[in-house]
């Protein structure tokens, strides 16, 4: 990975910076061929990653709703929820990411219609965590501790199961793009976290969570 | 490690865990980690609770009880107090949080680029309905009328709002309709023509009964709710006779299995019957006071019919047809509950005749645990609010009467034009034949045609002779596949109804229990949001309003309720005065409780109209009828007039 603009990003910044997690939220909540395309190009800028020359972006639409939106039946669910044993949307995997919204003071919109725990919700989340950890100030131990919650006790429970699930099925070059490049993104944010652990080794928490 | 001055702390986040960490590394065998929130004791107090129904086709229609924790279903259970019901669902039932849930639930409105290609696209319900408006309006333009768009709906949901989606058609103009029944017409045209009306006995009643015959129907799979009246009226000493081509879980329940030869069910009742006339145990006092008749059916018997020929024509060995009518004929009370498979051949109709006759002639008609159950349309007196609407002013349709469905409880229309209606069992052929104007438009609801309808590869054919075909679905169907447009529909869970079943005598309110999942609206939001996009298009060109509130038309189907129409209607004023036209004969039949509304089923042979009840009568064996459901003959009984020539030769 080469990305030139961020060269200068601390440790604990993310793979593909700020802008990078953007694009993928965007992705996932995009909802036709311009917003795939506008979001994939995005990725494609942050996360040093090419595109193929010619896209045909309605296909690509046409291949995302086939993974992500419908009316069929998903292949790849974009809900944390989706990937318990038993599927089903709203489950406490839900919830527990509400509450954390809540606790961020926030909330989706139009709670209840929408699972709190879509990716793109977390993502957003999650570039919140991050902006209020990088600006310092109070509110960032809160932030850190929080991130680390959301990638390492939830997001790592679902998110990896979600790129199998997308790389199994035969995906456009862009929705492929977007998963290796969300891949990235939380391999780096675990090895990450996975050293700040260590750093704090003497403390209780976390380690005792599944990964 | 507690992080003071601010609302987080991270043990918090954790502490639904924490304990179930510590428990995997005690050095246990065999018990298991335990789940913090398993080991929660329950306290109903946490729920919001709600009342839900089960919307399927089916005879139990079961009251739900729904329990709501963070505007999130967390599970349901058969309502207790409902005595049918009684706290228990079927496995269906159970798994509705599911489907409310299911990750594969059609979310959005989405419009597909070539029927089957696989190609959906998002669009916003505005982008939606905007095309199917302009739809709309272009065959408006082209044929003159809107004869060409089409209605196709059944039984996928029968909450009684649900009938909106034909209201909303009626408030477009006069449309063609698939009308019929895929279902149970033989049956209901039988008992229609035998009893005066098909109105069967509360199945709670069954426990009385002394002799049950279980005749082509599968309570222990699908009317579970029944059994246990069955159960229990075994344990107090009934025979149980199930009578099925097929070895069902409730033959293995029962103490006769006969397994006939298919289509054969009519033979086996006639023999039946015969060998009852010839042991002298016909109830004459019945047949002489509450039936047309039977002497003509006792000829019919004597001269075409022999228990030998019923043996050979259903493989059920004579002596066991005598032996069993005889102990039919002998019970007090005896019952037949005569299921929907065996009115499914040619001799259908003929076949529950046969079995209403055998009823009859024993006296068990009109008897609490006794009767010939089929089932009835007696509790479906709503006030059809949402159905009735009236077309724009000027609209022009199809001249000429129009057949309707056992579910359409309208009066005939007054008006010179009307729907176009088309058959339902026919729908590959009815739309490759339409003309003048051809149906080019096809909104489906509350069914899947690819799946329950005849023709599957015709079906094809004809589909892609539509110009557009709306899906309004919960799921992605075979028909969604062949749609252009998919809208997505809330679960029971979303909405605001009321059901009721055509077995038993209970009235289940739906409440919404939820906010709807994703983008999904009820079918009531989906006619106000087309009017809504009509009349943004075209002034007037449809009478439906244009803001609804479930609740509020919920109870416009009960009482006066619905002479508030809403004030957001833009339609012409005829509509207001028609719908009060509409309930008042059936509200004035609401108002007593021996006289009830009365189903108006066009698929009834004898059309008279059927006025006035007669007190329930004391039966000569001295059971005295308690509910109403036991009152059903109110009209003498015509079970043997007209036998089929079917049985003969």
């Amino acid at each position: 990975m080469s990305n030139v603009s961020y060269s200068d990003m601390k440790p604990h910044q993310i793979s593909g910076g700020i802008r990078g997690l953007q694009f993928l939220r965007d992705f996932f909540a995009a909802q036709d061929a311009d917003g795939i395309r506008a979001a994939s190009e995005g990725i494609s800028r942050e996360f040093g990653s090419q595109l193929p020359d010619v896209v045909d972006w309605l296909e690509v639409e046409y291949d995302f709703n086939r993974l992500f939106v419908g009316p069929a039946a998903l292949p790849a669910p974009p809900y944390a929820s989706a990937y318990e044993d038993d599927p089903t949307l709203m489950s406490p995997r839900t919830l527990e990411v509400r509450n954390l919204y809540r606790r961020m003071g926030l909330a989706t919109p139009d709670q209840g219609s929408i699972p709190d725990d879509h990716i793109s919700f977390e993502l957003d989340a999650l570039l919140g965590l991050v902006a209020l950890e990088n600006a310092g100030g109070p509110n960032a131990p809160d932030a850190s501790a929080m991130r680390e919650w959301l990638v390492l006790n939830h997001m790592s429970q679902w998110v990896p199961r979600f790129i199998t699930a997308v790389t199994e099925e035969d995906a456009s070059a862009p929705v492929l793009l977007a998963i290796r490049s969300l891949e990235r993104w939380l391999d780096a944010e675990r090895d990450r976290l996975a050293d700040t652990q260590t750093e704090q080794s003497g403390e209780e928490d976390v380690h005792d969570q599944k990964r | 490690m507690t992080r003071k001055g601010n609302s987080l702390s991270r043990r918090g986040f954790l502490r639904g865990t924490a304990l179930a960490g510590a428990a995997a590394m005690l050095p246990c065998g065999l018990l298991v980690p335990n789940s913090a929130e398993a080991a929660e004791a329950f306290n109903p107090g946490d729920f919001t609770t709600f009342r839900n129904a089960c919307p399927r086709n089916c005879y139990d229609t079961c009251s739900i009880k729904t329990y709501v924790k963070d505007g999130v279903v967390q599970f349901i259970e058969g309502a207790q107090e409902s005595t049918f019901t009684k706290g228990g669902l079927c496995v269906k039932g159970y798994s509705y949080p599911r489907k409310l849930y299911s990750p594969n639930r059609v979310k959005y409105p989405m419009v597909q680029d070539g029927r089957r290609s696989g190609k959906w696209r998002r669009v916003s319900w505005d982008e939606a309905m905007d095309r199917i408006a302009k739809k709309i309006l272009e065959l408006k333009e082209r044929d003159d009328n809107l004869l060409g768009l089409g209605l196709t709906k059944y039984s996928g949901n029968f909450g009684i709002t649900n009938y909106v989606v034909e209201g909303m058609m009626s408030s477009l103009g006069y449309t063609t309709r698939f009308v019929g029944t895929p279902c149970w017409p033989a049956g209901i045209d039988a008992q229609n023509y035998d009893m005066g009306n098909m109105w069967c006995n509360d199945p709670e009643d069954m426990v009385k009964a002394k002799y049950i015959i279980v005749w082509g129907a599968n309570p222990a799979w699908c009317s579970v709710h029944t059994m246990k009246y069955i159960m229990e009226a075994k344990r107090r000493g009934a025979k149980v006779v199930v009578i099925d081509p097929v070895f069902t879980q409730t033959a293995a329940k029962g103490d006769v299995f006969w397994q006939p030869e298919t289509s054969s069910d009519g033979a086996l009742a006639l023999g039946m019957a015969r060998h009852i006339l010839d042991k002298g145990m016909v109830d004459r006092e019945f047949v002489n006071t509450y039936a047309i008749g039977f002497d003509e059916f006792e000829d019919y018997l004597r001269n075409n019919v022999t228990v030998e020929w019923a043996a050979e024509k259903s493989g059920i060995p004579a002596e066991q047809i005598r032996e069993v009518a005889e102990e039919f004929a002998s019970a007090d009370p005896a019952t037949i509950w005569i299921g929907y498979g065996l009115q499914r051949h040619v001799n259908g109709g003929a076949t529950v005749r046969s079995i209403d006759a055998l009823v009859a002639m024993t006296g068990n008609v009109g008897r609490e645990g006794g009767g010939a159950r089929y089932g009835h349309l007696q509790t479906w007196g709503f006030n059809y609010h949402a159905m009735i609407q009236s077309p724009p002013e000027g609209s022009k349709g199809f001249v000429g009467g129009a057949a309707k469905g056992e579910f359409d409880f309208t009066e005939a229309d007054e008006a010179s034009y009307s729907n176009r209606t088309v058959n339902i069992n026919k729908t590959a052929q009815e739309i490759l034949d339409s003309a003048d104007p051809a149906i080019s438009m096809l909104w489906v609801s509350c069914k899947n045609p690819f799946a329950q309808d005849f023709d599957r590869p015709k079906l094809e054919k004809a589909f892609d002779k539509l110009e557009m075909v709306v899906s309004v679905e919960q799921f992605f169907t075979e028909t969604v596949a062949n749609s252009d447009i998919v809208l997505p529909v809330t679960t029971l869970f979303e909405e605001w109804t009321v059901n009721v079943s055509y077995w038993h005598y209970w009235l289940g309110i739906n409440e919404q229990a939820v906010k709807p999942l994703h983008e999904s609206k009820s079918n009531l939001e989906i006619a106000a949001l087309l009017s809504k996009k009509m009349n943004e298009l075209s002034p007037g060109s449809c009478t439906f309003p244009q803001e609804v509130d479930t609740r509020e038309w919920l109870g416009k189907e009960f009482n006066k309720a619905s002479t508030t129409t809403s004030a957001s209607a833009t339609g012409p004023t005829s509509r207001t005065d028609r719908s009060r036209r509409s309930w008042h004969p059936r509200q004035r039949g609401m108002t007593t409780s021996s006289e009830r509304p009365r189903a108006s089923t066009n698929s009834s042979p004898s059309s008279a109209p059927r006025t006035g009840t007669r007190p329930c009568r004391n039966t000569r064996k001295g059971a005295r009828a308690t509910t109403p459901s036991a009152c059903s003959p109110r009209t003498p009984s015509s079970a043997f007039t007209r036998s089929s020539s079917i049985w003969t030769g």
